[in-house]
This record gives C-alpha cells, structure tokens and sequence, in this order.
C-alpha cells in the first residue's frame, strides 16, 4: 500500500482532538468551582403590633413587649427600659407563649363530681360557678367563722385574692415567699441592720470586686437583671468565691469553687467573722460610727476558729483565713451574698444574720459595689372600705407573740398554715381559696397537704393549669394568663424607681377569667362589692395612677415610668450622704435588740445539724435555668430542654452501689418515702451529697407532658423548721440510693 | 466517463414524521439548554459558572428557569405522546421494531458495524467487512435505543422532580427525598448519556452524510442511498414494489 | 461598603440558660424535635480532675466556603453579599442534599413547610436594623451580632479586645461568621464540626457522573471535530493530488 499524503494530517488531528479533549476537561472543573450569582427574593418579616407586660413565669418579673398578629401574642421580647431586666428574657420567659396556648390548661369553670380528688369533674358556666363559690364561702362564715377560710396564693395574681379574704375577715392569708424561701434571708438582715435587700436584690454586683456566694446558684437559680448584672460583673475582674456542695454553672465561673459541706454555712460564716474581729480586717470608720456589739460579738464568737470550721465544713482553714484577708483588702466593694431561698436548716435565722454582719463589717451599706438603697416609686392604693378585724390570730401563728414573733404577718407561714389545716389546731380551717401554687410540690410532707386538704368543707382553686393540689377542688376556676389580661401595677425599684403596666396581648382564651373580675364576681355575691368598686382591673389602675398624676396612655407608651437612678441616694456614703439602719438602736446591732428582748440570742451560736450515716446521702434540690418552681416542666418548649429531673450522684458513691450513668435507682427517705429517677454520674458533687432539679415527679394526668417524669423533691425533701423563725427547714433530710 | 445521471428519490417518511423530528430537536435544545442553567450548586454542577449565572439572571431567578424548563419539558412529553398515540400502527410501532436493540443477541449483532464505522472515521479498519445493514444500522439502533430507553427515564424522572415535591412530603416519608435525589441523579446521567450519542449523530448527518440531513427535511432520499448504506431494506423496498 | 455580618459568642458569658433556643423558636414558629440554634454543655476536667464546663452557643455557622450552597442543586442554598446564608423557600424542594454537607449539621427538613431550615441570623430583622432575636434576648450578653466592616461597630471593637476562635479543623478549614472567645480554653472536640459529608446521589453525581460526561462527552466533540478536519484535510488532499489516490 503506498503511503498516502494524510499520514501526518492524521497524526496532526490527533493530535487537536487529543489537545481539544484535555482542555475541555481540564477547564471543566476549574469553572465548576466558581459560584453562580443569581437573583433571590429575601424573605420579609411579617408585621405585628406590640403590647407592654411584665412576665409570670417566676418572680422576677422581667418587663416584656409582647408582639400580637392576628389577635394572638406570637413572641415576647424584654422591655428595654425595665430594671429588671433592660430587655433581656429567659427561656421561660420566651416560653411564656406556650403557658398561654398550653393545651392542657383550666379552660372552663369546673365542678368536682367525685371524690375529692379523684379527678372527675363537670363543666359548669361561670354563674353556677361563682354562685356555688359564693354560697361555700358563706357556709364556712356561718358554720365556723370567717377565720376558717385560708388563703394560699403564689403568683403576681394573688393580690385581688388577699384583698378578698381580707374583706371576707379572714386573717390567714399566706404566700410561700416567706416561709418556704426568703424568710430566714430577709429577717436576719432586718433584726441585723433594719434593712433587706429585698426581692429586687438591691446590690451592686456590676462595680464588686469579690463576691462570696453561699451557694447562691445565681446563673441558674435564675433571675435575670441580677444574672445580667453578675455575668457583667465577672467579666469586669470580680474575684467569685462560691460555696456549695455541687459544681453548678455558676461554679463553673468562679475562681474559686469550696464544696461545703452541706448545711453548714453558718460555720463558715462564723470562722469569717472570727477572722475579721480577730485580724481587724473590719472597716473601723463604719463599725465605730455605724455599729453597735462588737465587742459582745468577739468573744460569742471566739471559739468559731478556721480550724474548728474545717471541721465541720470541710473547708480548709488556710483558705477561711485568706478569703477573709482578700475580701478585706477589696472592700467596701465586696459582697458576702446569701443564698435567696434560705429555708435549709433549723437556724437558718443565723446564717441569715451571720451574712448581714459579716457584710456590715466591710462596711459595704451604700457603697459602690455593695448593697445600695433601692428607689421605690410609690402609687396610691384605691380608697377601699376598712378590712374588718379578724376575731383570732393567725393560725399559722406568724407575727404572733408567744408562737412565730419574727415570722411576717401579711406573707404568714405557709407551711405552718398547712400544718394548721391538717391538724385544725388552734381551730377549725375548713374553707381554702388557692390562687396559683402547688402545695405539693412547694412544701415538703405529702401526707400533711392531704390531709388538710381532706379536711375542707370547701375548696376553690384559681389558676391557669392543673396541679396536683387544684385537684383536690371543689370548684374549678380558669384564669386568664398574663398575656390575656391588665393586671394590678407593678411597682417597685433598684436604683431606678418604676411603676410598669400589664396589658393583654389578646383577649382571654377560651372561657377564661382575669382573676380581678373573678374576685369581684365572688365578692357582689357575698356583700362584699364595695371592696371590689371598679368594674375591671383597667379601671383600678386608671384610678391609682391618676392619683399619682398619671395615666394609663402615659404607661403604655412604654411600659414603664421611671424615677432616675439617683447615686446620691443609692450610695449614700460614696456622696457624702448617711447610711440609715432602723433598728430600734439606729445603728447595726451585731447583737441584735429584737432577739435579747425575745430570749433568743442563741441563734448566733452555730447549731450542728444533719450528717448522714454511712451509705447515706444529704439529699439536696435547686434551679436550672429554663425550669422554675413545679410550673414549667409541662410547658412543651421548657420541657424539650428537660422533661425528667436525673440524680447528680459522685462516680465513687455510684461504683459502690453499680449505678452506672443513665441507669434508674430508687432514692429513699428516714420516713420510708422514695423516688425513681435515672442517675447522673458527675464529679460535679460530694461524694455525701446527692442533688435532683426541683419541680418533677408529677403525678397529674392532665398534666400531658409532665405526669410520672422524673422524680419529686418535695416527697424527699425535709418538713423541719426553724427553731425560731417557724420558717421550713428543707435542707436536713438524709436519703439511701440503691439501683432500681 | 460517467453519466450524470438524475437519482432516483423516493419518499421515506411524511412531514409529521419531519415536524415531530425537529420538534424534539428543538425541544431538546431548549431542555439541555436550561437544565444546564438549572443546576446551581458547584459540587453538582457540569456547566461552566457564567451559564447558569447568565440565565437564572436573565429569567430573574431559578424558580422562572424551572418553570421554563418543566413547561417546555411537559409539551416536549405531550408532543411525542400525542404522536405516539395517533400514528402508533403506521409510523411508531415498524420504526421501534426497526431501531430497538434490546436483545443480548441483537446488541452483539450491531455491535460490530458501530466499532468498525468510529474506526474508520480515523482511517482505521478499512478493509474490515461489514454485514449488510437494514434501514437503521447497527450503530443507529444501538444508538438510538439508548436514546430511547433514556429519553424515557429522562421523562419519569423529570415529571417527578417537578411534581414530587408538589404532591409529597419529604419529610413525612423520606423515601420520596430519597427518590428525588436518585431521579436527579438518574435524570442528570441520561442527559449526558443522550448528549454523548447527539454528537455522534449531528456528526454524521451533519458532515458524514449530508444526503440524510436533507432526508429530514425534504422526506425524500435516492434510491442509490438506500442501496448503498442499507441493502436489507433496499432489497425489502424492492420486494413491495417502491423501488 | 458591604456589611460583613459575623456572629460573636463569649462563652464565658453563656450561663445555658437556652433563652436563645426558645427565643429563636418562637420568632420562627419552629416545630418541636427541631431547632435552628442550640447550646452544648461540655463537661471536661482538668489533669487533677477537678470540674469544667463550657457552654457553646450553636447555629449555623454561615461559613465562606459554604458547602450547603455547593450541594444545592437548584440554587435554594444561597449566601448574600454581607455574608449571610439563606435557604430561598421557593426554590427549596426539600431533597435534603445539603444536610449531610453541613459539617455543623445546622440545617433539617422542616415537616410543616417541607423545605431547609437553619439559621438565617434572623436576617428578616436585621434587614429593618433589628438584632437577631437570640442576641437580643441573651441574659449573659454572651452573643453580639453586627457588621465587622463597620469600625464604629461593637463588633469590630469586640474582635479587636479579645481573642476569638472560629470552628474549623484541618479537614473543614474554611473561614466562617461565628467567632468565639472562650478565654484562653481550647475548643473541645465535642464541637468542632465533622467532615463535609454527602448522599450517595451527591457523590456519585459529583465525583462519577460529572467527570464521565465531562471527559465523554467532551471526548466526543473532540475525536468528531478531529474526524471533521480529517475529512476536510482529506477532500482537500483528494483535490489537489488528482484522481488516481481517490480511496474506495
């Protein structure tokens, strides 16, 4: 065959598609990795109108704006200007929608068919309602006498409550907040110092060079302004000391953890104090002008030395001595910071005191970084007709000479008040109003809640949702949540003074009733309208605010009205101004007048509580930070988080008994009552401690998400008291863990 | 010297048969030509950046293009079942029985026409015999086969990329998301496979034999043609009396 | 000058409160089972076994190299100018092939609208100057969101004090918006994020299809566009060399 012309043609295309071929593919890639650019559509947000409020979930009470469209509330934002939380909101908070549109809530008046509770009731309306309410009332009047009725409330709604059972001429009218928490805290300051640091927690954590916590969870135990402030405090250089038997969040920001043994922070204290007299670390100008004791309180407490407090605390005595040294150096601007709920042992009256002395010797009254005196911004109540006189003292004996003396009168003793009703000691209790609460899962002795409320001839309960404890009603009254109502005003004040408004963000769902027409509704029927005058609570505040020079337009452009911080008041002594202490002496009392006169000096002295035999455990409760109280763990988002409490157990302890992490044991009680719940194996606690989330262990089947989760605290918990408060002692019980 | 001579043409197939031919064509070049620009994201895409950048701009936005796409498709799908319907017995049913290769035996019948015709386009295997070839030859049904069994997958797939997301939801019963992912998949691999046969073809009647471009357009082709590239049918021609 | 938005995180500042979780539910009516942000709880210790906690607030990360977007077969994936990454519902189908791309398994099928949904850092408020819904709720004041490129911004002047990380590794390096000072602590390993994974589909379409096609189809038009010019070299040869070397 000849050889053509083509050959090399052929070689040379070839050799172009070849060419061709590898560019092609070699481009390919280098291009795909570029991004395309193409045209979107953004999406818009969709518009709403917007209300002011402030939150229910806990008792901070953080100042909301509630965003409405279509007539329903569909988020809740902070109200910028609130002190209370300059416009930040928890997770509860936030998931205070889901209060309102829970689906297990009280939708409609409800009449109990069955036996008390057995849980079978029947819908009746609001005028049946309110008429059987009324004629119950009035057969406990005419049977037992008015001072048979109590009243038991825990929520921002309880007021128009207290001022029905006030105008009914009952005396016993109680709110947990005294009794079952902050007591002990807020009188020992008082008796210390004739000033608290109130529920706003009047102290100025942002400028604190040292802050010593007495297991005061404060990031989790969580109120929001006072956690704000803390987290910014920290983050300024505050050194954070903090005491408690667990590695909590809070510790997990501190510089130092010390885990105490459980209830024994007044030895702390003492050894503190001890140190302080002993080394005259005390700020000398404030004790000379502003004190009075000193020397009686050096040799009470002589004896409390660092090495007998490591004793008893477990906490080294070299480091009682250098925090003492520490927080002298920093002060004025340092805080010993009490626990909030300080019902742990039988002298928690003590520790309270201890706390309001050992700070009073660093003279931090009114000084930057200290305790500063709050700004209140007082409204006129509305002219009601005199309350009538009850013909008794209270049953719960609190404020009562010769039973509880140093107990708050108006709060009263909740757990007395129930021990009262179980016992009907001094007399008869037959009659009960609830407004919110849980007397289940607040107080810590099952057997004593039922059998007071066994003991009723009558029960309503008012409230949003179904608890254990309005189980056992005779009538069933749906409220209208915060989102659905105007409410009372709410005043108060830290450095800013504020009167802040509630406004509904939708009308009440279902058949549902704001508490202040509930009561008027009560009280027409029962001759008592003239305590009730305004036809709605929007009227009441109307009235009280243009007493004060105000007016509801004014309030509700932003929620708030503010009088200014004022340093010069706040922090007195930083501008040249007085501390002021109204207690009877005018000055501190390390030696406090009111308890010499009552015989009861004894409570400076340390008492010994509580320790656990061998296998057994201290048997502690407290927060997390997006569940509160026993009200959040059926609210559907909160529970996503956590829908059962688990047991913080030491691996060492755990080993010995085979619990693994994650695996179910049974915790059980000196009194032989028990919980299940799974374990969570942690070296976050003593190896003699173990700790569960407060608020499970349901046992409610309305309660959809909630009933038989996790275990209950409160049927753990111990029902003590203080010796002399009468306030509950809950920290004292001793438990046995076994795998289940 | 040889006579000029006028060939002989006889009419192999009518207008609509033409029309359907070149709606596909079009149909196909607006199909290929927006599924490129539809395909977005960089780990999945073939073309090139600037082409679906260019079109989903020029459409403002990819929802326009996909809508474009699935339009043309759906008509592009209707057309061809239309005429599949109304000229099955007459025109549809001898064409597929003509084209389809789906037998192992059939396939390795063609299979030898379609390596030694690609060989030759390189001057390679010009002495090699070739068995004599029926209207479609072998490369030709193999070819189209492929195209055909794709073209149908490319259709079932793409009426549920379309629809699927209308009609189901993927997240009450992930199987429907895991087709989709998989009829995309299948959607994307027999485009290319079709692609990959069209230049071929464009080649060939483009370059290669002219002579049958002009068949699609006009309906007519020499009896020489015939003759020469597909004897079997030459002589079937013969044997009905058209030639 | 273009917004570059970032998300700044101090964790030392997180106290797990989950305000952000709830708030950024309820701003995007977010079924239960799911979330757009989250908070990790990493419980370490240190050599003599004494307790840590760190608290990680999580959400997508809004990366630069965007390996959602790059998954995304019709586009819905996208990431705007100032930097955020953003799923358009209408070109969404819910096929879920970004999922397994995102190495911080930030996006999920939404069951009511059947299409992605991640954090947008609440571009819908930002757009009207609003703070995403999570930052402005945060108690601790651990989240701060704004334009880095603005140097007046508290962002800018928060980059500049502290030192921030970001959540890469050697195998997902790509910078991304979230920062995050944990002040001084390394980052645990319970949050870096997992390698860019993909479905099956994905990978067999990227990795096989693409590249077959590419090298097939383009071989093709190659070796035809050759035999093209061969055919003209050819005819052209056949011109000019006369009859006599006409092939058969």
């Amino acid at each position: 065959m000849k050889k053509t012309p083509f050959e090399p043609a052929r070689r040379a295309f070839l050799g172009g598609a070849a060419g061709v071929a590898t560019l092609g593919i070699a481009g390919l890639p280098s291009t795909a990795l570029a991004r395309i650019d193409a045209p979107h559509a953004a999406e818009r947000l969709k518009p709403t109108s917007e209300v002011f409020g402030f939150c229910d979930m806990c008792y901070w009470r953080c100042g909301l704006k509630i965003r409405v469209r279509d007539g329903r509330a569909v988020k809740i934002d902070g109200n910028p200007e609130h002190p209370n939380n300059y416009g930040v909101v928890c997770a509860k908070g936030n998931a205070g929608l889901m209060a309102a549109y829970d689906p297990d809530r009280l939708k409609f008046p409800m009449l109990r068919v069955g036996a008390r509770g057995e849980g079978k009731w029947a819908r009746i309306t609001w005028d049946e309602a309110l008429d059987r309410v009324a004629d119950g009332l009035n057969k406990i009047k005419q049977n037992y006498g008015a001072e048979a009725l109590a009243m038991i409330g825990h929520g921002t709604w309880e007021k128009p409550y207290h001022r029905l059972a006030h105008a009914f001429g009952t005396p016993n009218t109680t709110s947990p907040v005294f009794g079952l928490c902050c007591g002990p805290r807020g009188i020992g300051s008082m008796v210390v110092t004739g000033r608290e640091i109130s529920g706003n927690e009047t102290v100025d954590l942002q400028n604190c060079k040292y802050v010593l916590m007495l297991g005061r969870n404060i990031v989790e135990s969580l109120h929001n302004g006072e956690a704000k402030a803390w987290v910014e405090g920290v983050s300024r250089g505050a050194k954070v000391v903090y005491a408690d038997p667990r590695f909590t969040i809070t510790a997990s920001k501190a510089h130092e953890w010390l885990p105490i043994r459980p209830l024994t922070d007044h030895a702390f204290l003492l050894a503190l104090i001890h140190v302080v007299i002993e080394e005259s670390l005390y700020d000398r100008e404030f004790v000379r002008e502003y004190t009075t004791g000193l020397e009686e309180l050096r040799a009470r407490v002589a004896r409390y030395t660092p090495e007998w407090a490591e004793g008893e605390t477990e906490i080294p005595a070299i480091t009682i001595r250098r925090i003492a040294r520490e927080m002298a150096e920093r002060a004025p601007a340092v805080l010993v910071y009490s626990p909030r709920r300080l019902t742990r042992t039988t002298n928690d009256l003590g520790t309270g005191m201890a706390i309001a002395t050992l700070n009073s010797l660093f003279g931090v009254w009114d000084r930057n970084g200290g305790i500063f005196a709050p700004q209140g911004f007082p409204i006129p109540e509305p002219d009601l007709p005199a309350y009538p006189h009850a013909r008794v003292p209270r049953a719960d004996g609190a404020g009562v000479l010769g039973q509880w003396p140093l107990a708050h009168p108006v709060f009263g003793l909740t757990n007395q008040m129930w021990k009262a009703m179980a016992e009907q000691k001094p007399y008869p209790i037959r009659g009960l109003i609830t407004a919110g609460g849980n007397g289940f899962a607040n107080s810590t002795d099952y057997d004593t809640i039922r059998r007071a409320l066994n003991n009723l001839d009558f029960y309503v309960a008012a409230d949003i949702a179904p608890t254990e404890m309005n189980a056992y009603a005779d009538i069933l009254l749906p409220e209208a949540s915060y989102l659905e109502r105007y409410d009372d005003l709410q005043t108060g004040g830290a450095r800013e003074g504020y009167v802040a408004i509630r406004m509904p963000a939708m009308a009440p769902l279902h058949d549902t009733r704001d508490a202040w027409s509930i009561c008027k509704g009560i009280a027409d029927r029962i001759g008592l309208g003239d305590y009730f005058p305004h036809d709605s609570v929007a009227d009441l505040i109307d009235d009280r605010l243009k007493k004060a020079g105000l007016s509801r337009a004014e309030l509700e452009q932003k929620g708030i009205v503010k009088i200014p911080a004022d340093p010069a008041k706040n922090f007195a002594r930083e501008h040249g101004g007085r501390s002021v202490f109204p207690t009877p002496s005018g000055k501190v009392e390390f030696i406090p007048g009111a308890l010499r006169q009552l015989g009861m000096l004894d409570a400076l002295d340390y008492e010994p509580q509580v320790r656990p035999d061998a296998g057994e455990f201290h048997f502690t409760f407290g927060r997390i930070g997006f569940h509160t109280h026993a009200r959040t763990q059926n609210n559907p988002w909160l529970a996503e988080f956590m829908v059962e409490n688990v047991l913080w157990i030491h691996p060492d302890a755990a080993a010995e008994r085979g619990i693994e992490d994650g695996a179910r044991v049974r915790v059980t009680d000196r009194k032989g009552r028990s919980e299940e719940l799974a374990a969570k194996v942690t070296q976050r606690i003593r190896r003699d401690t173990v700790f569960m989330v407060h608020g499970f262990g349901h046992f409610d089947a309305r309660m959809t998400t909630a009933n038989g989760r996790g275990a209950a605290d409160s049927n753990l918990a111990s029902a003590d008291q203080d010796r002399r408060l009468g306030t509950v002692s809950m920290g004292r019980a001793l438990v046995r863990v076994e795998k289940a | 010297m040889s006579e000029q001579r006028e060939p002989r043409m006889i009419l192999v197939r009518d207008l609509w048969i033409i029309r359907l031919h070149w709606f596909n064509a079009l149909g196909w070049a607006l199909l290929v030509a927006s599924g490129f620009a539809i395909i977005s994201g960089d780990s999945l895409r073939l073309a090139p950046a600037f082409w679906p950048t260019f079109v989903q701009n020029l459409f403002g936005g990819n929802a326009a293009v996909i809508s474009a796409h699935a339009v043309v498709g759906l008509v592009w799908l209707l057309g061809i079942a239309l005429f599949v319907a109304w000229r099955w017995r007459s025109v549809v049913a001898p064409f597929l029985r003509g084209v389809l290769s789906i037998t192992p035996r059939a396939i390795i019948a063609d299979l030898p026409f379609t390596v030694i015709t690609l060989a030759r386009l390189f001057g390679f295997m010009k002495r090699a015999r070739v068995a004599p070839q029926g209207r479609y030859n072998g490369a030709q049904r193999l070819l189209g086969t492929m195209i055909i069994v794709a073209s149908l997958l490319i259709a079932v797939t793409g009426l549920y990329l379309y629809f699927s997301p209308k009609l189901f939801s993927f997240a009450a019963a992930p199987v429907f998301g895991a087709l989709f992912r998989t009829a995309l998949l299948v959607h994307a691999a027999a485009v290319f496979l079709v692609l990959f046969g069209l230049v071929a073809h464009i080649y060939f009647a483009v370059v290669e034999e002219r002579e049958a471009l002009e068949a699609m357009k006009t309906g007519y082709i020499s009896v020489d043609f015939i003759h020469h590239h597909s004897p079997l049918w030459h002589e079937q021609l013969k044997r009905e009396g058209k030639v | 000058m273009t917004k570059r938005y970032v998300m700044l995180a101090d964790i030392t500042r997180c106290i797990n409160c989950k305000a952000c979780v709830v708030a950024c539910r309820a701003e995007w009516e977010t079924p239960l089972g799911h979330s757009r942000d989250w908070v990790k709880e990493v419980e370490l210790s240190t050599a003599d076994g004494f307790p840590v906690v760190q608290l990680f607030p999580g959400r997508c990360q809004h990366c630069d190299d965007v390996p959602c977007v790059e998954a995304c077969p019709s586009g819905a994936a996208w990431k705007r100018a100032d930097g955020i990454v953003l799923v358009d519902d209408a070109l969404c189908s819910g096929c879920e092939l970004c999922v397994p791309a995102c190495p911080y398994e930030a996006r999920w099928l939404n069951p009511q609208t059947n299409t992605i949904s991640k954090c947008t850092f609440c571009q819908p408020r930002v757009d009207e100057g609003l703070p995403p819904a999570c930052v402005q709720t945060c108690v601790g004041g651990a989240l701060r969101f704004g334009d880095a490129n603005d140097p007046d911004s508290e962002v800018s002047r928060l980059l500049g004090d502290k030192p921030w990380l970001q959540l890469t590794t050697a195998e997902v390096p790509g910078g991304t918006r979230h920062y995050y000072h944990t002040g001084g602590a390394p980052l645990p390993n319970e949050v870096l994020p997992r390698p860019v994974g993909q479905h099956v589909q994905a990978a067999l379409l990227g990795n096989v299809v693409n590249p077959a096609a590419g090298i097939g189809i383009g071989g093709m038009v190659a070796a035809f566009v050759g035999a093209g010019v061969k055919k003209i070299i050819d005819r052209r040869n056949a011109l000019a060399g006369g009859k006599e070397n006409t092939h058969e």
